[in-house]
């Protein structure tokens, strides 16, 4: 049984949006990749080639006007003629890893298994995991990333939740009139309404940024205006 | 817990504001950096680590509410201890070679002293921003002067239109205050923004296009 809802003109609009710029981008191959939307939450599903397709597809679905929130189920295939062993490619992201900079002195670990890497080990900052996941992730016949490398957790400052506010309220481009900040225990927690993705993401970012937060709980609605 | 903005920022404020960013980046040393503001455009002086730091000191202070334009005379110097350069240069080549996008053989380096020149012609600006990403990102690169170039294209009449579109499909870009000039393969964006990241989405639009072998952004942030 399956249900079907009439999609609003307004979903039709966002879909050939994103359809359109998912065409338009060069960094991603979107042939494969379908696009559905409901009030303004699009779907991607599918199938792209590399992760790096993967992510610049979201991100390109993220950038359209109108667009809520964007749940990736794109999945990587990479083409049959070119493989790499998993060996191979641990060996390549040892190596890679060896000459980052983010990973200098950090204590990281690399495994792949069927082109998923899992990454383990110890940073002393958050900024390090990110930066190397990311690079991992950047690389080719890497078909996912599971990130469990572990933070140094840090003393949260008493004025930690003015710090993130004074942050937020400094970001060009970030509404912040009805965003909501709440921090305990080095967890900080967002809610409110912005009007974009970008904001959104933005947000998260910057509260993340202190060294001293170990989770951000991101809660804020995006509500497009619509004009 | 709420907050408030203000619509203009004086130059002592926008001073304090771009300091307080840097010390929020937790990858540079905001205490190595000086700030200095006039009518909105910062100067960044300094010197810190590595060409990577640098880089992400300039996007610090272009994040900041109030910033019109950053001028980075942030000198990087070279704190590990001295990386050969053939080690350096084979780093990028497999670094290169091994990043998913980037075709084999179409950017070549060349390491002195840490400074990397990169060469070779590419499809797309995007595939120059990520390989210059890549490369800023390896241990011992004190300076990335990329010379990459774009394989020649043809220009066409719908490169305006497509561009255009792009502008106002995405979230960021305000396409009414955007102008779009089509000169061959070349795009001149002008008009106003309200912030850095709607300057660069704008910028990005228009090297999206097939058509374009030159964007000149010149496009003014005008704070909010």
């Amino acid at each position: 049984m399956s249900l079907t809802v009439t999609p609003t003109r307004h979903d039709i609009a966002v879909q050939d949006a994103v359809g359109a710029e998912l065409a338009w981008r060069p960094n991603v191959d979107a042939r494969h990749v379908s696009v559905t939307v409901s009030d303004g939450i699009v779907l991607l599903t599918g199938t792209v080639s590399t992760l790096g397709e993967r992510r610049a597809a979201v991100r390109a679905a993220q950038s359209v006007s109108g667009v809520v929130t964007v749940i990736d189920e794109i999945v990587v295939q990479p083409p049959g003629t070119t493989t790499l062993s998993d060996a191979e490619l641990a060996k390549r992201v040892d190596a890679a890893l060896r000459w980052h900079a983010a990973a200098i002195g950090q204590n990281i670990r690399a495994e792949v298994v069927h082109g998923r890497v899992l990454l383990t080990g110890m940073v002393e900052a958050d900024w390090q995991r990110r930066s190397v996941e990311r690079f991992v992730g950047s690389l080719e016949h890497v078909v996912g990333v599971t990130d469990e490398i572990v933070v140094t957790p840090r003393p949260c400052p008493p004025d930690l939740q003015d710090q993130v506010v004074s942050a937020l309220r400094r970001q060009s481009g970030l509404d912040v009139g009805k965003i909501s900040v709440n921090v305990h225990d080095g967890e900080v927690r967002l809610g409110g309404i912005v009007s974009t993705v970008a904001q959104r993401l933005t947000a998260s970012r910057v509260a993340a940024a202190h060294p001293a937060v170990r989770a951000v709980r991101n809660n804020i609605r995006v509500i497009p205006d619509l004009i | 817990m709420t907050a408030t903005q203000t619509s203009t920022y004086t130059d002592a404020q926008v001073k304090q504001m771009v300091e307080d960013e840097l010390r929020w980046t937790p990858q540079i040393d905001a205490a190595t950096i000086g700030v200095s503001v006039k009518d909105g455009a910062v100067t960044l002086t300094g010197e810190v680590d590595s060409f990577l730091w640098r880089h992400l000191a300039a996007k610090a202070a272009l994040r900041v509410r109030g910033v019109r334009s950053v001028a980075n005379d942030v000198t990087a110097k070279n704190a590990f201890s001295p990386i050969d350069d053939t080690d350096i240069a084979e780093a990028i080549q497999h670094t290169l070679r091994w990043t998913a996008g980037l075709p084999d053989g179409s950017i070549d380096a060349e390491v002195t002293n840490g400074n990397v020149i990169l060469t070779g012609s590419v499809a797309w600006d995007s595939q120059r921003r990520a390989a210059e990403k890549q490369v800023r990102q390896i241990k011992g690169v004190h300076w990335v002067d990329d010379r990459v170039t774009l394989a020649p294209r043809v220009s066409s009449f719908e490169a305006h239109k497509h561009i255009t579109d792009a502008l106002k499909r995405n979230a960021l870009t305000d396409a009414a205050r955007i102008d779009v000039v089509v000169d061959g393969t070349r795009v001149t964006l002008t008009g106003t923004v309200a912030s850095y990241d709607e300057f660069r989405q704008a910028e990005r639009a228009a090297w999206s296009s097939p058509h374009v072998t030159e964007v000149r952004n010149d496009l003014t942030v005008q704070p909010r």
